[in-house]
C-alpha cells in the first residue's frame, strides 16, 4: 500500500510526499487562477493586491510548514535546531495553514487591503489539500488499529519502513478520510460559492476541518502527549473558543440564514 | 498703516515624501519575479549537486553545507527584496519574488532530499 518513493531519475529518489504536495500546490494555485478569472467574466474583477496577498500566504505557508513545529518540546534541549528543522523536520500542514493565514494578514496590511479575501482561495484549498494528502497516504504511518473491513494493512518491509508501524495489524487509513472530508468540502464550497458574505465560506472551511481534523486525531496514530490528546489536537483545542465565538457572534448578525435558504431548496 | 508681510508659500514637498505611483500588475512582471527566485534556488542545487557528483565524503559535506548555505541566503535576498518591492507596488517583481522562492522551497526538498540520499549512499 505505501509507495514512499514515486520514481528515479538516475539514481536520485523522487519521494511521492514531496511531489504530492507540490501538485496540491499547483492544483491550488490553478483554481485560484480560474476563479480570478470567473469574477472577471462577471463583471466583477479583482484588486490587483490579491497577488500580493496569494504571495503572502504561500510564502507563511512555506515558512511555518517547515518549521512550524519546531518548538514541540517542552524542554528546549529536545527540540531540534532550526537548520535540523528546516532540512529534516517534520512537516505540518496545520502549521501551513497557520502560516498562509498569518501571511496573507500581513500581506493585506502591508498593502493596506481591508477587503476578506479568502473566498478567493478556498475551493482551491480544499482540492489541493486533498491531492497534498495522497502523498501522506502512500508514504506515511496510516492510523491506529482497527477491526473495520476498509483497515489497510502493512507488509513487513512496508511497516519497517514507517516509524510505529506494525505488519500485519488493520489500520485505519486516516489520510483516506481526510481525503474524503476535502473532496466533499470541495463540492460543497463550489455550490456555495457567493451565497455568504465575503470571507466567510472560507472561516467555514477552516473551522469545519478544525473540527474534523479533532476527531480524526483519535484514529491518526500520532503520538499522544497530555490528557489523551495528541499534539495538533492541543492546538486544535487552544483554538476552539475563538472558532466558537466566530460562528455564533456570524450567526447572530444573520450571515448564515442564506445556507438555511440552501439547506431548505436542496430538501425541497 | 502697513499691512505685515504675507506668509511666504510652502515649500514644494520633497520628492522622496510623496507615494510611488501604484503601478497595475502584470503577469510577466510576477513570472519574471518567481523566475529569478527559482533560478536562485536552482543555483544552489546545481553548487550542491557539484559536490555530490565527487567521490570524496568532505566534499560531499560541503556539497549539504552549501545547499543549506543558499537556501538561507535566497531567503534572505528573495524576502527582503520582495516584500520592500511589494510594499511600493512595483507592478509585481516583488510579489513574484515571493512566489517563486515559496514554491522553490516546496520543490526542492523532493529533489534536494533525494540528492542528499544519493551521495551518502
Amino acid at each position: 500500500m505505501l509507495r514512499p518513493v514515486l520514481a528515479h531519475v538516475g539514481e536520485v529518489p523522487i519521494l511521492t510526499h514531496d511531489v504530492m504536495v507540490a501538485s496540491g500546490v499547483l492544483v491550488a494555485v490553478s483554481l485560484f487562477l480560474g476563479e480570478l478569472r470567473r469574477r472577471r467574466r462577471a463583471g466583477a474583477p479583482a484588486d490587483d493586491r490579491i497577488w500580493g496577498v496569494a504571495a503572502g500566504a504561500l510564502v507563511g505557508g512555506a515558512l511555518l510548514g517547515r518549521l512550524g513545529t519546531w518548538a514541540q518540546h517542552l524542554d528546549p534541549r529536545d527540540n531540534a535546531s532550526l537548520v535540523e528543522q528546516w532540512a529534516y523536520g517534520n512537516r505540518s500542514i496545520l502549521s501551513a495553514l497557520v502560516g498562509a493565514y498569518l501571511g496573507a494578514l500581513l500581506a493585506k496590511r502591508l498593502m493596506r487591503y481591508r477587503e476578506r479575501t479568502g473566498d478567493f482561495f478556498v475551493v482551491g484549498l480544499a482540492l489541493g489539500m486533498a491531492v497534498g494528502r495522497v502523498g501522506c497516504l502512500l508514504s506515511e504511518l496510516p492510523g491506529t488499529a482497527t477491526s473495520l473491513p476498509w483497515g489497510v494493512t502493512l507488509d513487513p518491509a512496508e511497516a519497517a519502513s514507517v516509524p510505529g508501524a506494525v505488519a500485519g495489524v488493520a489500520l485505519h487509513p486516516s489520510f483516506a478520510y481526510e481525503i474524503a472530508f476535502h473532496l466533499a468540502a470541495f463540492l460543497v464550497l463550489r455550490r456555495l460559492r457567493g451565497k455568504l458574505v465575503p470571507g466567510e465560506l472560507f472561516s467555514l472551511y477552516l473551522i469545519g476541518y478544525a473540527a474534523f481534523r479533532f476527531v480524526v486525531e483519535f484514529v491518526r496514530g500520532n503520538e499522544v502527549v497530555l490528557v489523551g490528546l495528541t499534539r495538533p489536537q492541543l492546538f486544535l483545542l487552544a483554538c476552539a473558543p475563538l472558532a466558537v465565538w466566530h460562528v455564533v457572534r456570524q450567526a447572530r448578525r444573520g450571515v448564515y440564514t442564506p445556507l438555511r435558504m440552501v439547506a431548505v431548496r436542496g430538501a425541497a | 498703516v502697513s499691512q505685515p508681510p504675507p506668509p511666504p508659500p510652502p515649500p514644494p514637498p520633497y520628492p522622496g515624501a510623496q507615494p510611488a505611483p501604484r503601478r497595475p500588475v502584470q503577469g510577466g512582471r510576477i513570472l519574471a519575479g518567481a523566475g529569478i527566485a527559482i533560478a536562485a534556488h536552482l543555483l544552489t542545487l546545481g553548487v550542491a549537486g557539484a559536490g555530490f557528483a565527487v567521490d570524496d565524503m568532505d566534499i560531499v559535506l560541503i556539497g549539504v553545507s552549501v545547499l543549506l548555505l543558499g537556501q538561507v541566503l535566497a531567503a534572505a535576498a528573495c524576502l527582503t527584496i520582495g516584500i520592500v518591492l511589494t510594499a511600493r507596488r512595483d507592478g509585481g517583481i516583488g510579489i513574484g519574488l515571493l512566489i517563486g522562492w515559496a514554491v522553490g522551497v516546496l520543490v526542492v526538498p523532493a529533489v534536494g532530499f533525494g540528492m542528499c540520499v544519493t551521495a551518502l549512499d
